[in-house]
């Protein structure tokens, strides 16, 4: 494990901490993309062509709103709800149906 | 006249083995469908829901074992498992914590049902400190019966799609950004078709691989539709041989995921559209629009009849096969991404 200039643990919380690495592996410190958004090309979301609502996909009260606040796929319309909002599948489960439910712009 | 009775009891024994052998006794076919919160479990005879198992999580992919006995819902965090004998929620294997934060991409179960391959992006931070450390993308082995990860090699990132072969355990296909075949043994990686990085001369592609829709006793083979800047195509990976082919398409549909039918005349795509594609010619054989909307997975029956559309918003569509035809529209709980068809003997 690479140690970091300018810290150093100084008691055995901190080493243990300091030593704790996810399933043992390094920890070079690099770029990478998360899943989504512009390293996949989604074929579906500027493509819907239905001519009666929903025209868009990835709107509230669209099918797929709920997938899109997955992993990523539009992070600015959708809540996050793999980091900032785990629980947002709660507050609408069928957003069609309960789309009037969602909160997530002001989080309470 | 005994010779004549022998005769005909040879025959009809012989044509009640053939139909005994095509036909398991007692062969019957359901969907299980992960949304939001819940799981269903669709009776494909009586196209209902008779089972519902809850949990508190959002599913974006899922894995039938190979045996068909368990059922793995990926929650990104977190793999849920199911026992699908007795439709219960039996264990639940948790990779994050406050501060490892790992997501997995895409999955897939080994062949002996032991292990899952995970295509992992991991972050970490540290307690106190405003710095996120992002790794270097990760396929993990993991051991399903010690809890443990057996090895780990770093992978390219963005690789949503793991295909384990049937007849060679020590290799996967890695799909994402690009096609690679990957030793599990030695973490090798061999190129098999570029996406967004083609080979010299062709186009790059565009492909967004989420769905598998195959189930365990299926003809194996894995298709995905892919997008060049003047047309289509699918790629097929067949799991029993470890092979890559491409079915070029004569005309361009906007799918997400696709599935073959039992006897591989023909391909089912989704989006919009149910679309149906001979798959000796790449000709679209018909194509109708979805009267729910938008939706992200297809499955058929095993006896290649009923094509089953969803989720996407709270329900599952059902097609003729045949004719494309809707047969109904099955409520469910809540929005899914997932589903698949297992055939219980």
């Amino acid at each position: 494990m690479k140690k970091k200039r300018g810290l150093t643990p100084i008691n055995k919380q901190a080493k243990r901490l300091d030593e704790q690495e996810v399933f043992g592996m390094g920890e070079d410190v690099m770029t990478a993309m998360p899943i989504g958004c512009t390293t996949i090309f989604d074929t579906g979301w500027e493509t819907n062509p239905r001519p009666e609502t929903p025209v868009g996909n990835c709107v509230s009260s669209a099918r797929d709103f709920t997938s899109c606040s997955g992993p990523c796929w539009w992070p600015a319309q959708t809540p996050d709800n793999i980091t900032n909002f785990p629980d947002f599948q709660n507050q609408c489960q069928a957003v069609e149906k309960d789309w009037r439910n969602l909160n997530f712009v002001i989080k309470k | 006249m005994r010779r004549h009775v022998i005769q005909a009891l040879t025959g009809m024994l012989t044509l009640l083995a053939v139909v005994c052998w095509t036909l398991p006794a007692g062969a019957k076919d359901f969907l299980y469908v992960p949304s939001v919160n819940t799981l269903q479990i669709i009776d494909c005879d009586s196209d209902t829901v008779v089972e519902k198992l809850h949990y508190n999580d959002y599913i974006i992919s899922a894995m039938l074992s190979p045996d068909g006995r368990k059922y793995y819902l990926n929650a990104v965090h977190s793999i849920y498992v199911v026992d699908t004998e007795s439709n219960t929620l039996v264990d639940t294997h948790r990779f994050s914590s406050e501060l490892n934060k790992v997501d997995i991409l895409g999955f897939s179960v080994s062949g002996d049902g032991k292990q899952l391959y995970m295509s992992c992006a991991i972050v970490k931070k540290k307690q106190n400190i405003p710095r996120l450390n992002v790794l270097p993308p990760q396929f993990v082995i993991y051991d399903l019966a010690s809890r443990k990860m057996v090895k780990n090699f770093p992978i390219p990132a963005a690789m949503t799609g793991v295909v384990t072969l049937r007849n060679d355990p020590d290799h996967v296909f890695l799909v994402g950004l690009d096609i690679h075949k990957l030793n599990l043994k030695t973490g090798k990686m061999e190129k098999m078709m570029g996406i967004l990085n083609p080979e010299e001369g062709q186009a790059p592609k565009n492909s967004l691989v989420i769905w598998q829709n195959n189930s365990p006793d299926d003809h194996g083979l894995f298709t995905n539709p892919f997008y060049t800047p003047t047309g289509m195509g699918y790629f097929v990976i067949d799991k029993n041989t470890g092979t890559l082919s491409t079915l070029e398409a004569k005309d361009v549909w906007f799918a997400y995921s696709t599935v073959v039918s039992p006897d591989k005349k023909y391909l089912y795509a989704v989006m919009d559209e149910l679309i149906k594609v001979d798959m000796a010619t790449g000709e679209t054989v018909k194509t109708i629009p979805l009267e729910t909307g938008t939706n992200y997975a297809v499955s058929i029956t095993s006896d290649g009849k009923k094509v089953y559309v969803g989720p996407a918003g709270a329900d599952v569509s059902v097609y003729d096969a045949e004719t494309l035809a809707l047969k109904s529209v099955i409520p469910i709980a809540s929005d899914g991404v997932a589903a698949h068809r297992l055939t219980k003997k």
